[in-house]
């Protein structure tokens, strides 16, 4: 029997099945305001110098030790309780985008930045030569000398809703990579190229960017149903085979210790919530979790230095796995 | 011509292959009755075939469950040679590898989101295995129903312990008005150990007149670990590109006992009824600082067997084995075949 014949029969009998990852094989473990987390609405997760990881709530910052949560909020000194994004200078100091300005911890001590504030941070990335990029909304990037205090303001006039920056990334070639709503900006040596659907990728509103070991880097999007690789100045969209029509809202991708690509979204459903997908990229096929990650609302991802993932949510916490070669 | 003829004598004298004493003593001894080592001045060449049939798997709590029901039993294929010389009537040394060629099927999976996606995956190992070493001292009992044999080996890392680079391929072909693609992943694993495991072990022997009982055990161990590799790969515009990712590694320790019977029908033909047990431990694997430990593994085996002397030089030994009992193993079922030829180098 032709084997695709056989293929079409197995396909006509089965209901649709997606993906067979199985997902209680990872071991997962969880975060929320009962283990001391400040708030289970999460924004972004960071790893500071130090192995310590910071998460941005609705509430304040949160610093996880690997014991236990320190939590930080307006009280303490943060200038807005929402932290959308986080960052640490060379010294040690750690830089939090809020909704209202810029906030800095330095030796336990809370401070802000006059000129930002009412300024909507929303990224953060300290680059090679140690400037400082924030990622607004409204505002375009803002490359901030955090040493002598200067900073230049990079509003695009030809593109509103490239001034809405939600992601910032730095690649192995030190090129910063920059997700607006309106494609993606790649900076080389201050001069800046847009890229759009039209150049090739999968969405315009860019809202997850890594690079992995390969040298590619990945662009994750919030209007598409697929996830664009850049490598050697070319795009190419790789769908995610959720099986969805509409667009998922991609928060996160992290690469694992066996050179596994995980892509964390949002996905649509008929009543408007929004609920969780993962899917792995292998290099070659995308797998998408069958059941569903057990977390929901991914709202960012992170590998931190033991090789763990996190995810954020927006409304359960935080999460932690192992990753596991499939 | 007849200097060619004289040549051929004296070299049929000089390796002993006339009659000798040599072939007194193997015309002498029943296939229960040989010593546990060969004699002095006797060399053994064995060539065998193993076709092992892996339909079982026993999971980590003992399960039994059938791969045939997922498709997933494989077989393996082994040649294998081995040679034993006698240097003294109580010391041998051998010489053994082996030819593996197996592949093992992981669980076909099915996509269906924009299109039709089968995806294949297996371990391909073919192969030659490491060559071994080694050197067995037989106890000098006068009492010819009792042997006792102490063995000591070691492989030596002949065989490549980095895997060759995977042989992925992609396919799409149209089905009705859709497509269908098939995504085929095929990592090809090495067989060499990167470094030399030694074995130790006892091996005693008790013969009544028709009867004989053997009784075996060995303790393999690893050397050191190796730094050894695999591939991360992916498929950009339609070609593979491969990506060398290092690791140390080091296999697990072994247990290996083994119990033999046999009944010696007639002369010629020996019964054989054996069982075996092999476990495992230790070992791992290490990528990024994290030593990953896998899951210790047993195996329980038992199966009827024969030898036949079909001259005083050859025998033809046949095996069947089965799997009866383990965990976190495959159970193969084994037929084997072996065929021994023997000759005197050097006369007593």
């Amino acid at each position: 029997m032709n084997r695709f014949l056989l293929v079409s029969i197995v396909f006509l009998s089965c209901t649709a099945q997606e993906d067979v990852l199985p997902v209680p094989t990872m071991q997962w473990t969880y975060y929320t305001t009962a283990n001391g987390l400040g708030s289970n609405v999460t924004y972004t997760l960071f790893e500071d110098s130090q192995g310590r990881i910071w998460i941005g709530t609705d509430n304040g910052v949160s610093r996880f030790d690997g014991n236990s949560f320190t939590n930080y909020t307006t009280a303490n000194g943060l200038v807005n309780r929402y932290v959308n994004a986080i960052t640490e200078t060379s010294a040690g100091d750690m830089l939090f985008g809020t909704d209202n300005g810029l906030s800095i911890l330095r030796n336990n001590e809370w401070f802000y930045v006059p000129a930002f504030t009412g300024v909507p941070i929303y990224a953060l990335r300290r680059d090679v030569t140690n400037l400082i990029w924030m990622g607004t909304i409204g505002y375009g990037i803002v490359k901030y000398n955090y040493e002598g205090g200067s900073y230049e303001q990079d509003f695009d006039n030809s593109c509103s809703p490239c001034n809405i920056v939600t992601v910032l990334f730095e690649d192995s070639e030190y090129h910063i990579w920059a997700g607006t709503d309106g494609g993606v900006k790649q900076y080389t040596q201050g001069n800046s190229v847009l890229y759009t659907k039209s150049s090739g990728l999968a969405g315009n509103e860019i809202t997850a960017i890594t690079q992995d070991t390969w040298g590619n880097v990945w662009l994750g999007a919030s209007d598409s149903t697929g996830v664009t690789r850049y490598a050697n100045g070319d795009f190419e969209v790789i769908p995610l085979l959720t099986n969805d029509i509409v667009p998922v809202r991609m928060k996160g991708i992290a690469e694992d210790e066996f050179g596994q690509l995980w892509f964390g979204y949002s996905r649509p459903w008929i009543d408007q919530k929004y609920y969780s997908g993962l899917s792995r990229f292998d290099g070659i096929l995308m797998r998408k979790l069958s059941q569903g990650p057990p977390v929901s609302g991914i709202s960012s991802m992170l590998r931190d230095s033991h090789d763990d993932i996190y995810v954020g949510t927006t409304s359960t916490g935080i999460a932690r796995f192992r990753p596991i070669k499939f | 011509m007849k200097y060619l003829v004289l040549m051929a004598l004296l070299l049929y004298s000089s390796l002993g292959l006339g009659q000798s004493r040599g072939d007194s003593i193997l015309l002498s001894e029943r296939t229960m009755d040989r010593p546990l080592n060969v004699h002095k001045g006797q060399l053994r060449v064995s060539g065998g075939y193993r076709l092992g049939l892996h339909t079982i798997r026993f999971d980590d709590e003992g399960q039994r469950l059938d791969l045939t029901d997922g498709g997933l039993s494989f077989a393996s294929n082994t040649l294998s040679g081995e040679i034993k010389y006698g240097i003294l009537e109580f010391l041998q040394v051998s010489l053994a590898i082996a030819y593996l060629n197996q592949a093992i099927k992981k669980p076909t999976n099915y996509i269906i989101a924009s299109g039709f996606t089968e995806v294949n995956s297996m371990d391909v190992y073919n192969g030659l295995t490491d060559l071994s070493v080694g050197l067995d001292f037989r106890a000098p009992f006068k009492n010819r129903r009792i042997d006792l044999l102490i063995s000591a080996s070691s492989t030596v890392p002949t065989a490549n312990h980095n895997p060759a680079p995977p042989s992925h391929s992609v396919s799409t072909v149209g089905v009705g008005q859709s497509s269908a693609t098939s995504v085929n992943y095929q990592y090809n694993q090495a067989l060499g150990n990167g470094t030399p495991v030694v074995a130790g072990g006892l091996t005693f022997k008790y013969r009544f007149d028709n009867w004989a009982f053997t009784l075996a055990g060995s303790y393999v161990l690893p050397t050191s670990d190796v730094l050894t590799s695999y591939y991360n790969s992916q498929l950009v515009s339609s070609s593979f590109e491969n990506q060398q990712v290092f690791y140390r590694f080091q296999r697990p320790e072994e247990i290996r006992v083994f119990g033999e019977v046999e009944y010696q029908l007639f002369p010629w033909f020996d019964l054989i009824g054996e069982v075996g047990y092999v476990s495992t431990s230790g070992g791992f694997s290490e990528e990024t600082g994290t030593r990953v430990i896998p899951d210790p593994t047993s195996l329980l085996s038992l199966g009827p067997g024969f030898e036949i002397i079909i001259t005083h030089r050859v025998w033809f030994r046949q095996r069947v084995i089965l799997p009866i009992a383990g965990t976190n193993s495959t159970g193969p079922t084994n037929y084997s075949a072996t065929v021994s030829y023997n000759l005197f180098v050097s006369n007593r």
